[in-house]
């Protein structure tokens, strides 16, 4: 059976990587006793697969992986009694929010990823006056068709243009919103926007000086919709 | 939520951060105002080493059954870290409450090799605690060592408050209700370190003073008082059963060097090899029931959720309840799709049957350890493996499908000859003929045979505790040696021959029968920049010279100088059990190339007896 799995990773969860975290998840599902389905072969490994993995230091809150679990097993346990023992399993920081039966044909988390919501928040609601300096520059950004900005990638640095890749920016009481291009076909980091936007912007890099959090929101396929769109609980 | 000690913006910059956030599954929390004792339990190494480590974990949860105890984990941060934290004074925290080193009432520091005592001066330091003892405040936590480089603490002597000689389990009750009474009575840290002088295991070395003459030899060591004990006696669990295992492994996020459940079976070793500390100093060999252990390892898997269990002892082989527990752990792995590793197996028919169950035979390779190259040698270190069992286990591992063997070897063993280094490779192209002899339709793709050289080192406690050490040419000499010999092969092309650093060997070998004037060089050499000299790729061989040099020590002295029978060595005032009379019977026997059977077929009388427990008692009443 296919499902899907809705999950937080806030606090100090930031600091785990991803492929940490997808030992966590490994661990933490034989803890629950999750009945999940096993690759064949002679080391046989968790039939598991996340939508996006999420950069260092970043939170999530509409988080997703994909699991296959054991038909037989799995009529037995509701969704409900499935997120209680996942949730008994987790580290402070991390929460099951959703566990969904998806159609055996969907198409698996990682390849229907188009777009994800990105929230920059700052400790404190920004000033009337940073409110509207930060509009203006992202205005004036958003304005620009190409805007160029640095990736380190294996083979050295490439220059890629971002502009195409920001489906929507605005500010919001106390900080950023967005929505941009996530997934294996075109990725934006939120944190090269954010440089972009502090090398360009005429006040943008003073309040980028303190510190602020990044965390991702939700996760959208082609059609724009939420990755748990498709699922139903499980009864 | 706890606050990490560290900001965002530090944690974002170095490598792993997840290395210094605590937080992870199984870690132990307590409401602080029931407290009376925070004991910060370092490993002095990076988080991956030390949370590898099964020692620490046992005691973690020990100590934290006491509810008057919370006991919290530190490792040593690595050096993009440690960087950071002394150019902004951060001070060292733990990783459960994220609050300074300096606030506990102890710092125990378990000491695995010799290569981290710089680290135990850079956790320390970065604590902000004095690195002497002498030179701590009332306030300062009670600085604790305890593992296996305290069977000669003499090195590091005065950097701690005190030395815990031999098994967690036994007697930290008593030294923990011991200061609770101190505390509550206003008494004062020196009193309390006299008292715990007279509880057993415990050694105050402040409380013992020691002269040496000038070419390092130590002239006397004794009490400064006639009522503090003069022989620090080891701590010993007779009945592995009666104590507590790990109920609850912690689990780390990032991925360690030990990513399993180890499952301890047994303690102390019958084989005797005659260069091997462990197989002395952890005498008797006691096991585990099965009953124990099925337990154990049901819970460990149940509470980790580790996809893979570890059997850890001296020589599992050995272990009489070995079929039965293999047996429970394939039964239940098979189910719950666990993988079961086992290191320190001696191969034959009955462990190649077993491996071929649980590994993929054509990832994995076997292991023979001879240690040297000739029978003759192998008798004088007492290493009860022949040609025979190499070349029956190979044949069998061959014909099971494996085509991948290692083999650990040791240069520069006492008596060895150019014979015995040409028995290395000499060897090898023995188990490469047993390979070729094989049809060729027979066999399983390439042969490859990894043979490895480490340099002997004299330690304390076992029957070559007085030879002499090599210097680093020489051992280097016999290393190529050995690796040209490698290259006359006619097989040479299956064989790869690697041995380790001879610099580090000299520094482990000063550090191991050290006096307490080597503590200036440690300290001299940490000053200088030396850290992680465990890692290769930060050992600095410069530094060490300097500091040796300065302290007007010469290091190839102190390690070439073979020492003389009624010489008063450094660690003579501990009793581990084995009496230094058997030590010296079997260096006797070793010079007369003459084995000692091991501890199950005769008892030869080594001492252990006394602690009144394990194979001392097997099949007697």
């Amino acid at each position: 059976m296919k499902i899907r799995i809705k999950f937080e990773k806030q606090g100090l969860l930031r600091f785990v990587g991803h492929l940490d975290l997808m030992r966590y998840f490994q661990k933490a599902i034989r803890r629950a006793d999750i009945p999940i389905r096993y690759s064949e072969g002679f080391s046989p490994h968790q039939i598991m697969s996340f939508a996006a993995p999420l950069g260092m230091g970043i939170e999530g809150t509409g988080e997703y992986m994909d699991i296959e679990t054991r038909d037989e097993e799995q009529q037995m346990l509701s969704s409900h009694s499935c997120i209680d023992r996942l949730n008994a399993q987790m580290a402070e920081g991390m929460r099951i929010l959703k566990y969904l039966q998806i159609p055996q044909e969907t198409e698996n988390a990682m390849a229907s990823v188009h777009s994800a919501d990105y929230r920059i928040l700052f400790p404190d609601p920004l000033s009337e006056n940073d409110f509207s300096m930060l509009k203006a520059d992202l205005k004036n950004l958003l304005e620009q068709s190409v805007l160029i900005s640095g990736k380190k990638t294996k083979n050295g640095d490439k220059e890629i243009n971002i502009r195409p890749l920001i489906f929507e920016l605005n500010v919001r009481e106390n900080g950023l919103f967005m929505n941009i291009a996530q997934g294996s076909e075109a990725n934006l980091k939120p944190g090269m926007l954010t440089d972009v936007l502090r090398k360009q912007g005429t006040h943008s890099s003073v309040i980028f000086a303190s510190p602020f959090r990044i965390v991702r929101t939700e996760i959208y396929d082609k059609m724009h919709k939420e990755l748990d769109t498709y699922g139903r609980e499980l009864l | 939520m706890i606050n990490p000690a560290l900001s965002d913006e530090i944690l974002l910059g170095v490598d792993k951060p997840a290395r210094y956030i605590g937080n992870e599954i199984n870690m132990v929390k307590k409401d602080l105002s029931n407290i009376k004792i925070r004991f910060a339990m370092c490993f002095p190494d990076v988080y991956e080493i030390g949370m590898s480590h099964l020692g620490i974990q046992i005691l973690y949860e020990l100590f934290n059954q006491r509810p008057d105890v919370y006991c919290e984990r530190v490792f040593s941060p690595w050096t993009d870290l440690d960087r950071i934290m002394r150019d902004k004074k951060i001070p060292l925290f733990s990783l459960e409450t994220q609050e300074p080193i300096k606030n506990f009432d102890f710092l125990g520091i378990t000491i695995q090799y010799e290569m981290c005592y710089t680290n135990i001066l850079q956790i320390l330091d970065l604590s902000g605690i004095a690195l002497h003892s002498a030179d701590r405040e009332e306030k300062d936590p009670i600085v604790i060592g305890g593992g296996p480089c305290t069977y000669n603490p003499e090195p590091i002597a005065e950097f701690f408050d005190l030395f815990y000689i031999g098994e967690g389990e036994v007697s930290y009750d008593r030294l923990f209700d011991l200061y609770k009474d101190f505390r509550e009575g206003g008494k004062s840290r020196r009193d309390f370190l006299t008292a715990a002088s007279s509880l057993p295991g415990i050694y105050v070395p402040s409380l013992y003073e020691s002269s040496c003459k000038k070419d390092g030899t130590l002239l006397s060591f004794r009490p400064k008082s006639p009522d503090i004990p003069s022989v620090v006696k080891r701590q010993v669990v007779s009945d592995m059963d009666s104590v507590s295992y790990i109920h609850k492994p912690l689990v780390p996020f990032i991925k360690v060097v030990q990513d399993r459940s180890a499952l301890e079976i047994m303690r102390g070793c019958i084989r005797g090899c005659r260069f091997c500390q462990a197989g002395c100093v952890y005498r008797p060999l006691r096991e585990h029931s099965v009953s124990y252990l099925k337990k154990y390892a049901d819970e460990m898997l149940s509470a980790t959720g580790n996809e893979e269990i570890t059997l850890s002892s001296l020589s599992s082989s050995d272990y009489t309840g070995l079929k039965d527990l293999l047996d429970y752990l394939i039964g239940s792995a098979g189910k719950k799709k666990i993988n079961i590793s086992l290191p320190s197996l001696r191969i034959d028919a009955f462990s190649l049957d077993i491996m071929s169950r649980i590994q993929d035979v054509k990832k994995s390779s076997l292991t023979f350890a001879p240690e040297a190259g000739t029978q003759r040698l192998r008798d004088v270190i007492n290493k009860g493996i022949t040609e025979e069992d190499i070349m029956t286990g190979s044949l069998g591992a061959f014909r099971g499908g494996w085509n991948k063997v290692k083999l650990y070897f040791m240069l520069g063993l006492p008596t060895e000859t150019e014979e015995d280094r040409t028995g290395i490779p000499e060897l090898c192209e023995k188990i490469t003929d047993v390979y070729y002899d094989i049809p060729k339709e027979e066999r399983n793709g390439k042969l490859k045979i990894t043979a490895s050289s480490s340099f002997f080192i004299p330690k304390p406690f076992t029957p070559f505790q007085w030879v002499p050490m090599l210097t680093e040419k020489e051992y280097l000499d016999r290393a190529h040696f050995v690796k040209d010999t490698f290259r006359t092969m006619k097989n040479a092309k299956s064989m790869r021959y690697e041995y380790h650093d001879a610099d580090v060997s000299i520094l482990e070998g000063v550090f191991a029968r050290g006096t307490r004037e080597i503590s200036r060089v440690i300290e001299k050499a940490y000053r200088k920049g030396a850290l992680f000299d465990a890692w290769s790729d930060c050992f600095q061989p410069e530094i060490w010279n300097s500091a040796f040099s300065e302290c007007e020590t010469d290091p190839v002295l102190l390690v070439t100088r073979e020492r003389d029978q009624e010489e008063l060595l450094p660690w003579d005032f501990i009793d581990v059990g084995v009496t230094k009379e058997f030590l010296k019977k079997e260096w006797e026997r070793a010079k007369e190339e003459k084995t000692t059977p091991n501890c199950r077929k005769s008892c030869q009388g080594c001492g252990a007896i006394k602690y009144g427990g394990g194979v001392c008692f097997e099949n007697k009443d």
